[in-house]
């Protein structure tokens, strides 16, 4: 059981003088109790791609499929494939209507025809594994801190229990302990043998959290691969749009020019990497 | 958040670089305190800050801090509950001084979108101008010059629709050059934006640095205050900590990511090379000006 | 998913043509007495010359004629809906074709040609100026034609400021709402299924959002005007004033020509 993207093409206003070719045949495959990042600049169509995961977008060739279920206008399959794919956009705080923390997360379940007892079940699992407190059940989510605020969100989107975990730029916005708070939820879903995709235009972290990483620049896929292949590959090719870590590119200037041995995006090992250099040189 | 590390050395004067030209505004914050007035809670206690022309402050701390509050009675859009502001000595608590003080000192926010006023490029470089009531001319000559700083010109007659959130966030800072006010607050302005156009906005902002402005950024990212001159640590309503960012900057790792910030790699890679020789201590810890000092770019063909 | 892409709500295309470069104030007062004229054409003839004029200005401006004509989209329906009214509807003698109780009448059939007609010459006049006219030439011309009702305590520029911010949110409006509706359909709200009651209620999770978000945009808005130095229409001076010249009097003199002619059609056409 998996997530399969097949050649998926996706232009928008195909036809009209506002054409804009989104994906040109993107091909990769997701598998349960993997972080999957997929990197790309802005436009690159990452968002867009997102939208194909969860049936918002119908592919124009090509196809998705998520556990044998291929997305199409059906409104039975995209319901299946909705509950199954959790898709928590940027900023999902955005999306906050109820008027208690508890309706808002169990909007999800509700719709998926859950109620009683299993949807209270459901809407306290999702706090849990957020991090929400029981007591914030009945409090006015609109009164919320930031933080708290996405949790919610984020948390709605978890009461539908899917086994694939789409996130659009999650840690926008967030300081150092709102992105670690994320990274720890981000792996103990793993943990749970969902999938996570991970959509970010932040390398750094990509290569710091990922299984695999998915590099996507003007709607074309570029590389696949696990973090160590990505860093081997962009020290050959210029992606456009990605902006190289600091230490990474000057690592690879090292190797180009010394040869040193590894690649790294540690600055520790880069400075000792100059140090052992340096001493070459002189 | 972990209380203010130990290692951090009280603060002293330092002495100002002489070729740095003062066309920027003096920010005097004297016992300054707020609290909403429908509210109880002081949001800021008792804050005394000195910040002279043409200085580039860091202002950091956690969520609730009242970093925003704090930079927000610089352009008079707050007024202390008690104590004084004083811009290049004139008292925001004044009525008749608002509008000079907000020809003296601007604010970019956190969100593109929420600050574009026109539909059309150009229209909304033009509207401080125009609110300030500078002849046509005048203003058609700041509009140009505002517009080819951020790169934005060839999109002049663009409408604003069609510029990415990196491109609307440039056009933003236009709007506020176009002022050409001798200090910039910037509030969180570059967490919305992606790395690239991060990039390109910290270059404006060093730009405007360079040209005497007065800089109070506040953030949460040490990547973004590493050409910042003093760095003021919020907590609670009160300053903790100020001092020369280098020194702030040259915190262990662990100490840093106690106090909640995350240590920018290139940071720790200017320490480990400064401790081994092999660049100045003088070095900013920016990786051109490393690689400069190691002198590989000289060595690479 | 996409809500409203591709129907030109007669957005501004900038060019360097004679008409671009009027006085908004010219061309408000030109539309205005067009809009009143065009709806007391009685014949084919005066109509037809209309036509000649939109298509005349519409090249002059280097509109392309694929715009212009999609500009009247939204309206169709409108014109569609009250041509039925009058062929249906308008008592007469000469019985075309009959569907049960509805008879359609020849008199119906020309008054609803010559009123489907005169309502797609507005909309695309209107969408001349919108074409040719800047958002904000737009606002200026309306601030600067409703000035003298200041002293009478009317709004002008207040009036003139809300219209601008509201024409530079509408596209971004329409992204929001989009994204907000993509992320409720992701939890599995309906908003197609059931009566008219449980699809409007399906609504309130789109609606309630949007109104935070933009009632929070107001607040920063207002906050980040006053920091540009806004305190409102008072001292306020325009980067491009505008400016009544030979070229205006010219086109106004043009167009009073081009009127009486068209009253000539009426009365003796």
């Amino acid at each position: 059981m998996s997530l399969s993207v097949n050649d998926l093409s996706f232009t928008y206003n195909s036809g009209l003088p506002t054409e804009a070719k989104a994906l040109q045949n993107i091909s990769f495959s997701a598998e349960k109790g993997e972080i999957l990042s997929i990197v790309g600049h802005t436009g690159s169509g990452k968002s867009t791609l997102a939208m194909h995961l969860n049936g918002l977008l119908i592919p124009q060739s090509g196809e998705v499929v998520i556990d044998g279920i291929k997305t199409d206008s059906d409104p039975k399959n995209l319901r299946k494939i909705r509950q199954s794919v959790g898709l928590v956009f940027q900023y999902p705080e955005q999306q906050i209507f109820a008027e208690t923390v508890s309706d808002e997360i169990s909007f999800g379940p509700f719709n998926w025809g859950l109620r009683g007892d299993a949807l209270e079940k459901r809407v306290l699992d999702a706090m849990e594994l957020i991090g929400l407190d029981a007591s914030f059940a009945s409090a006015n989510p609109f009164q919320l801190s930031g933080g708290e605020k996405r949790r919610v969100a984020i948390a709605s989107v978890l009461a539908s229990e899917p086994s694939y975990l789409v996130l659009d730029e999650p840690t926008a916005g967030l300081d150092l302990s709102g992105v670690c708070e994320l990274t720890c939820l981000l792996k103990s879903m793993c943990e749970k043998e969902i999938c996570v995709i991970h959509i970010t235009h932040d390398l750094e972290l990509a290569l710091n959290i990922s299984d695999r990483i998915l590099i996507i620049s003007e709607g074309t896929l570029t590389a696949n691969g696990t973090p160590s292949e990505i860093s081997d590959m962009l020290s050959e090719i210029n992606v456009k749009g990605l902006i190289l870590p600091d230490i990474l590119s000057l690592s690879y200037e090292l190797k180009k020019t010394y040869g040193t041995e590894a690649i790294t995006s540690d600055p520790h090992m880069l400075a000792e990497q100059i140090k052992a250099v340096k001493i070459t040189c002189r | 958040m972990a209380p203010v590390s130990a290692m951090l050395p009280r603060w002293r004067l330092y002495s100002w670089s002489n070729n740095l030209m003062s066309s920027g505004t003096t920010l005097y914050l004297k016992g300054a305190e707020f609290r909403y007035p429908d509210s109880d809670k002081k949001v800021l206690k008792g804050i005394d800050l000195d910040i002279r022309a043409g200085e580039w402050i860091a202002l950091l701390g956690p969520n609730g801090s009242g970093k925003s509050t704090l930079l927000k009675l610089f352009n008079a859009l707050l007024l202390p509950s008690q104590g004084s502001c004083f811009v290049d000595g004139i008292d925001t608590k004044e009525p008749q001084n608002i509008d000079l003080i907000r020809s003296k000192v601007s604010m970019v926010f956190q969100n593109p979108e929420d600050q574009i006023v026109a539909s059309v490029v150009e229209e909304d470089t033009a509207f401080g101008p125009e609110n300030l009531g500078l002849p046509s001319d005048e203003i058609v000559i700041r509009v140009k010059d505002a517009l080819v700083g951020v790169g934005l010109w060839e999109k002049r007659k663009h409408s604003v629709s069609s510029l990415s959130g990196g491109q609307k966030q440039r056009l933003a800072l236009a709007g506020v050059m176009a002022i050409r006010s001798g200090s910039l607050l910037l509030d969180e302005a570059m967490s919305m934006l992606d790395p690239t156009s991060r990039k390109s906005f910290l270059e404006l902002i060093k730009m405007e640095h360079s040209n005497g402005r007065t800089v109070v950024q506040v953030t949460h990212r040490l990547d973004e205050i590493l050409y910042s001159d003093r760095t003021v640590l919020l907590n609670e309503g009160q300053i903790s900590w100020q001092g020369n960012t280098d020194v702030f900057l040259s915190v262990s790792e662990k100490e840093l990511r106690d106090m909640g910030f995350a240590k920018p790699p290139v940071a720790v890679l200017k320490e480990e090379l400064v401790k081994s020789r092999l660049i100045p201590a003088s070095t900013r810890s920016d990786i051109a000006e490393i690689r400069e000092k190691l002198c590989l770019s000289q060595l690479m063909t | 998913m996409s809500l409203i892409k591709g129907v030109t709500l007669g957005q501004y295309m900038p060019a360097d043509s004679f008409f671009h470069k009027l006085d908004p104030r010219c061309k408000l007062l030109v539309t205005v007495l067009s809009m009143i004229l065009i709806f007391m054409s009685g014949n084919f003839p005066a109509m037809a010359i209309w036509a000649f004029f939109i298509i005349f200005i519409a090249k002059k401006s280097q509109i392309p004629a694929k715009a212009l004509m999609r500009s009247a989209k939204p309206i169709l329906v409108l014109i569609i809906f009250t041509s039925l009214l009058h062929i249906f509807f308008t008592g007469g003698n000469n019985i075309i074709f009959s569907i049960g109780p509805l008879k359609a009448s020849a008199e119906g059939t020309v008054t609803a040609f010559r009123m489907g007609l005169r309502l797609y010459l507005l909309v695309l006049f209107t969408a001349l100026l919108t074409f040719t006219t800047s958002p904000s030439e737009l606002s200026d011309g309306l601030e600067a034609a409703f000035g003298p009702f200041t002293r009478f305590g009317f709004p002008a520029h207040e009036v003139a400021m809300m219209m601008t911010i509201a024409l530079r949110f509408i596209p971004t409006l329409f992204e929001e709402t989009e994204r907000i509706i993509n992320a409720q359909v992701s939890r599995g709200a309906d908003f197609v299924s059931g009566g008219l009651i449980k699809r409007a209620k399906a609504y309130i999770p789109v609606l309630i959002p949007l109104f935070v978000l933009v009632f929070k945009r107001a607040d920063t808005l207002a906050s980040a005007m006053e920091a540009r130095c806004y305190r409102g229409g008072k001292g306020r001076v325009r980067m491009y004033p505008l400016t009544w010249g030979s070229a205006e009097n010219r086109a106004l003199m043009g167009f009073f020509v081009f009127c009486t002619v068209v009253i000539c059609l009426n009365r003796w056409g």
